[in-house]
């Protein structure tokens, strides 16, 4: 009963102080029942069968993360606790952003259980970039550790930001655009292909 | 005169690959490696909880290896129509009874509609112990094992068409 209190409040004070959470967001040490619950509380949450009108007919962009209520084993809980804190901070700092004239949209798609799933993704923990419905980018995996957090928060900030929002990341004193190719490894390409522009 | 010519010829056509394979090889190089620090890994699916294919139907008997079968939880209250929560004024025990033995849960409250359920909040489960959850929604059978982690209570979100709690 604690917990599920614990949850309500947090999403109360969530909602109270906007965009202060991401300076003191309150999600490191929370555990992947709840940093899962929080996802789909602040997330459009879609299933197969409303894949097409949620991702597909939607203009603008649409960041989507494909977690699990039912991981089996304990790396494949800290891995997916992590990215859905990762996922929790990005919301806390771009919801509200807009994307070609409209808002940027949050998704995420509970896979436990659901092989209709695998048609739209390959599985593991992976977050989807939409842009007009088009797919322009994934990312696979999630950080290993609690600490590599803020390493991860950063690496999907320039992600969201060079790819969506036309904020390029300046790299050597160059402007590029954040690629992952579905890899977890990070690449970067000149601004220019970018497909949003500013 | 002629030598002259084809040696121009020859000039030209070698600033000319030159230019080409510049071009190539500084494309190549477009695309540059970063690291960020984030040491990210990834799962699998098997990890996530996707059944084999072969998974029987939510109705049918399920097994997984030699030693689980699923316990039948008989949700009657699934015949509404409108998603309605249902929460006993104290939590009740359920037991689980499988050949391998019983183990027991506390419900502290579930949601259904017409669909089937598609969430349930937990308690009071021992670790290790895996539950299954039948729904009629999408004719799944979700599965959830407890870690030795386990939050006090767990809620079990199951998916539905597009609503989220």
């Amino acid at each position: 009963m604690g917990i599920r209190k614990a949850i309500l409040g947090a999403g109360l004070i969530g909602a109270l102080s906007g965009t202060a959470m991401a300076d003191d967001d309150g999600y490191l040490g929370i555990s992947q029942a709840e940093s899962f619950a929080k996802v789909h509380q602040r997330s459009v949450t879609v299933d197969y069968n409303s894949w097409q009108r949620e991702v597909l007919d939607y203009d603008g962009g649409v960041i989507v993360l494909f977690n699990s209520s039912c991981n089996e084993t304990e790396r494949a809980v800290n891995i997916d606790n992590n990215r859905n804190v990762v996922q929790l901070q990005i919301m806390d700092s771009y919801e509200g952003s807009m994307v070609n004239g409209d808002l940027l949209k949050f998704v995420a798609y509970n896979v436990c259980g659901d092989r209709n799933a695998l048609k739209l993704f390959s599985g593991g923990i992976q977050v989807h970039m939409y842009l007009g419905g088009e797919l322009i980018d994934s990312v696979t995996g999630g950080p290993t550790i609690e600490e590599k957090i803020p390493n991860s928060f950063r690496a999907t900030s320039s992600w969201l930001e060079s790819n969506l929002l036309g904020v390029p990341f300046v790299h050597s004193g160059n402007e590029m655009r954040v690629v992952y190719n579905g890899s977890p490894k990070a690449t970067a390409k000149p601004f220019s292909t970018a497909p949003v522009q500013p | 005169m002629y030598k002259r010519s084809v040696i121009i010829i020859l000039l030209v056509l070698i600033m000319l690959v030159s230019t080409f394979v510049l071009a190539q090889s500084s494309g190549e190089e477009d695309e540059i490696e970063l690291d960020f620090g984030d040491d990210s890994e990834e799962t699998t699916v098997e990890e996530q909880g996707i059944p084999e294919a072969e998974t029987p139907d939510a109705f049918g008997a399920y097994t997984e290896g030699d030693d689980e079968t699923p316990a039948e939880i008989d949700f009657e209250e699934s015949t509404v129509t409108e998603p309605t929560t249902y929460q006993p004024e104290e939590p009740e025990e359920l037991t689980l009874t499988t050949p391998q033995g019983s183990s027991t849960a506390t419900y502290e409250y579930f949601v259904a509609d017409s669909n089937g359920v598609y969430e349930a909040a937990i308690s009071g489960v021992a670790a290790g112990t895996t539950m299954y959850f039948l729904s009629y929604f999408d004719d799944k059978i979700f599965k959830f094992t407890a870690g030795e982690d386990e939050a006090e209570v767990r809620v079990i979100q199951f998916q539905t068409n597009g609503s989220s709690q």
